[in-house]
């Protein structure tokens, strides 16, 4: 990119992915009107492009054709282009999507590049184009000129492709499936059909490429509690194997935390390495759920401390790197810097050497896989640990301990090198659904630790949220430096709340479940079809690009759809409002039949279902949560794998009622003497007798969780 | 199915004929677990509305048509309690 350049129109936008292409010779235009109007006036056909920041293909198609003289000019001359950044319009890219897949017969991706009538309807497309022909694709100078030939030579063509195009997207993004009802079986039949097709040596889905896909783990850890015998048994083992695997995989940062966004490999060796917010944030959630599972096992103390180890060390990674000065949360980091595709993140033995000091990096490139070939690209080498610390020592006639050691020495050394480093690029853009991911495991994590400061520092972004991000009284799609913009679509508002009610099972505090409130009551005013109970992605007044859809898929994070109605329950659960629940359930009657056909692309769904079919299951704690042994009672609740938990804890009624929870919770329940906490468990409908100490929850707990 | 029973629910909720009062005796409940297991399963039903809910008793208004004593049984019960009486009175 040229900085004498003069910038194009992008340069007043806030998306650091459009002020990356702010000074292409491309005259990019942001996604609105004008940019169509101009079409219009001089009769140019559209050139969209979406990508995002971390996209490594978004950015080799920049290099070599958005910043490419002899291409700007051409695209200038015949086309209006516009740039949008996915992370910023979903809504948008959604659409176009939806339009690629139609028209290529195949998914789409990113860079997505799209050509569209002044309409807004698109008549072609493709995803990354190369600068020359490549293995039989078309360069991109290429389609342009066909583009253009058919649009000076072929009109009536276009016109009809478009038109065509158009009525195929009206029937697809409107159509309404067949209502069924939640039920506990669409769980079972779901884990059934995913279970064949874990990956039984290296964990996860499929082959290679291999991403994390949290959702569908989410369900098995549920199965994993609820489910009898050996399927329950199979479903833990599975999230098990992923986990820990991945955690030895290069797809973890080994020195600061954190997962890249997926593995190139069936192994989880060399990942892509971008990070992403959302991965990290769900990632963080399944291991503190795995650490419970083990705990609920049995399993030894060790086991159960490096899998919340996991989680504690995923939230060091997003508390040092990914937050800002409010403690909102960036989006994503870039794989490359320097050029070169995960430069910042690999090694030579040298490096290590000159990080670590000599007398440890035999043992430190041992443990890490680091070789004079290098096990990466250029003689580098990514960081995994394939071997076991036992093989490692054996091979080098070291004890176990002289290893570990060496390698705890080392491992702070590296990161202050890799620190000095040029960093990738940083999206600096806060999104509500994905800070409400994040935000909420943290607090999760936190309050099961006993951090507090963790726990304050969440609720504070939480508030931050409510304050800054929904001063209108509509919540907005993104936060930048300490600004407010967009409008929220479903997913933002079911993920923030959801974060909300996570805030509020970790500090008791009323605000946390008032905003949960607010935002879901947001959901109900403007995105509810009162047609089929459906809920829509964007609100009944945003704009409406191509069609008003509703999506209840999972995309490489949580659905609107999965996220809002779990928020409702929970909500509905906590509060006692008959609305919340009605909205969720006739929302999942609409959604359960296609959740069931695609468990893996549904998991969201399918969790949400469980719970309306399963109930909660309710801690409630009687006393006071500033007080050491409430706080203890509480503690020990957190460690348990509860299917679909709700935790209360009220000194009495009008307390409750003062927090905003149903008193109806606590009827029939008192404290102990002198204000000793008591717990109440209730699964589903059946509630167990109080246990006044921490033994005696276990117990209880243990009881209600026997399958039933 | 739920869709239809809401809308129903809603579309008769002005109604003032075949409307009643009932109190219900009910067995088996020990503590707020309860009320909510109770009130939970009752909110659904259509025809039922101004419902309250304390351990052993619920009290609400009922549209006889769309939810008959049958049916106001046959509902806790599938919950894990018991109906011991219901007692009827006008709206
Ligand atoms: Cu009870």
């Amino acid at each position: 990119m040229d900085r004498q350049r003069p910038p194009n129109l992008l340069a007043g936008e806030r998306s650091p992915y459009l002020l990356q292409h702010a000074r292409n010779p491309v005259a990019w235009e942001p996604w609105g009107d004008a940019a169509f109007d101009r079409a219009r006036r001089e009769d140019k056909p559209v050139f969209l492009s979406v990508g995002y920041s971390a996209c490594h293909w978004c950015h080799v198609m920049e290099r070599e054709s958005f910043d490419d003289e002899a291409t700007a000019a051409y695209l200038n001359a015949h086309f209006v282009s516009v740039k949008v950044d996915r992370e910023e319009r979903p809504d948008v890219d959604h659409a176009y999507q939806l339009a690629h897949q139609l028209v290529a017969q195949r998914g789409g991706g990113w860079p997505l590049s799209m050509f569209l009538d002044a309409d807004r309807r698109p008549f072609y497309g493709g995803t990354y184009f190369p600068p020359a022909p490549r293995h039989g694709m078309p360069s991109f100078r290429e389609i342009l000129a066909a583009i253009v030939e058919a649009w000076t030579q072929r009109r009536e063509d276009v016109r009809t492709q478009a038109a065509e195009l158009a009525g195929t997207l009206a029937r697809v993004a409107t159509r309404v499936p067949a209502p069924g009802e939640p039920s506990t079986e669409l769980l079972a039949a779901a884990v059934a059909r995913v279970l064949p097709r874990i990956d039984r040596a290296h964990g996860g889905f499929g082959a290679a490429p291999k991403f994390p896909n949290t959702m569908t783990h989410d369900l098995l850890l549920v199965a994993a509690v609820v489910e009898r015998g050996a399927r329950a048994k199979d479903a833990g083992d599975a999230v098990l194997l992923t986990l820990r695997r991945m955690r030895a995989g290069g797809i973890w940062d080994h020195l600061g935390g954190g997962f890249a966004r997926y593995s190139t490999d069936a192994e989880w060796k060399v990942p892509h390495f971008e990070k992403m917010l959302y991965d990290n944030a769900q990632l963080l959630r399944l291991a503190l759920h795995a650490s419970r599972l083990l705990q609920h096992r049995g399993a030894p103390g060790s086991d159960v401390a490096a899998m919340l180890g996991v989680a504690a060390d995923t939230a060091a990674y997003l508390d040092r790197e990914m937050r800002d000065a409010d403690g909102l949360y960036y989006s994503a980091q870039d794989a490359d810097s320097e050029g070169e595709e995960g430069r910042f993140f690999v090694w030579t033995p040298e490096q290590v050497v000159a990080a670590a000091g000599g007398a440890d990096a035999e043992a430190v490139c041992a443990m890490f896989d680091v070789r004079r070939e290098g096990n990466f690209e250029h003689g580098r080498s990514v960081l995994w640990t394939p071997r076991s610390v036992e093989t490692v020592a054996a091979a080098l006639g070291l004890d176990v301990e002289a290893v570990t050691a060496a390698v705890e020495r080392a491992r702070p050394k590296m990161l202050a090198a890799r620190e000095s480093r040029p960093h990738p690029m940083r999206d600096e853009k806060c999104l509500a659904a994905w800070n409400g991911l994040a935000l909420g495991a943290a607090a999760d994590l936190a309050a099961t630790v006993g951090d507090d400061a963790a726990v304050a520092s969440a609720r504070g972004a939480l508030l931050r949220w409510r304050d800054v991000g929904f001063a209108t009284g509509r919540l907005a799609h993104a936060v930048k430096d300490g600004e407010a913009y967009g409008r929220a679509f479903l997913d933002d508002l079911g993920g923030l709340a959801g974060a909300a009610l996570d805030v509020f099972e970790a500090t008791f505090d009323g605000a946390a479940l008032g905003f949960a409130r607010a935002l879901l009551d947001e959901v109900l005013a403007h995105f509810v079809d009162a047609a089929s109970g459906g809920l829509f992605f964007a609100a009944d007044d945003a704009e409406v690009v191509l069609h008003r859809a509703m999506d209840p898929s999972d995309h490489a994070y949580p659905g609107g759809v999965g996220l809002a109605t779990m928020a409702l329950l929970r909500a509905a659960d906590l509060t006692g409002e008959a609305r919340y629940r009605t909205a969720a359930e006739r929302c999942l009657a609409a959604s359960v039949t296609s959740a069931k056909d695609h468990p893996l692309g549904m998991g969201s769904v399918l969790l949400a279902a469980d719970r309306a079919a399963r109930g909660p299951m309710t801690v409630v704690v009687v006393g006071d949560a500033s007080r050491d042994d409430v706080r203890a009672m509480l503690r020990s609740a957190r460690t348990w794998l509860l299917p679909h938990r709700t935790l209360v804890c009220a000194t009495d009624e009008a307390h409750a009622a003062a927090l905003g929870v149903d008193p109806s919770w606590m009827q029939g329940r008192s404290g102990g003497a002198g204000g000793a906490p008591v717990a109440y468990v209730c699964r589903g409908t059946v509630c167990q007798r109080p246990a006044a100490d921490l033994d005696g929850l276990a117990t209880v707990l243990r009881a209600a969780l026997a399958p039933v | 199915m739920v869709a239809r029973r809401t809308l129903a629910g809603e579309r008769i909720s002005g109604y003032a004929r075949g409307m009643r009062n009932a109190t219900l005796a009910i067995d088996g409940m020990t503590c707020g677990g309860c009320v909510m297991s109770v009130k939970r399963v009752l909110e659904r039903l259509p025809g039922v509305t101004a419902l309250q809910v304390d351990v052993g008793e619920a009290r609400l208004t009922a549209d006889e048509a769309l939810a008959p004593e049958a049916t106001l049984r046959a509902t806790i019960e599938r919950a894990g309690f018991t109906v011991e009486e219901i007692d009827w009175s006008p709206a």
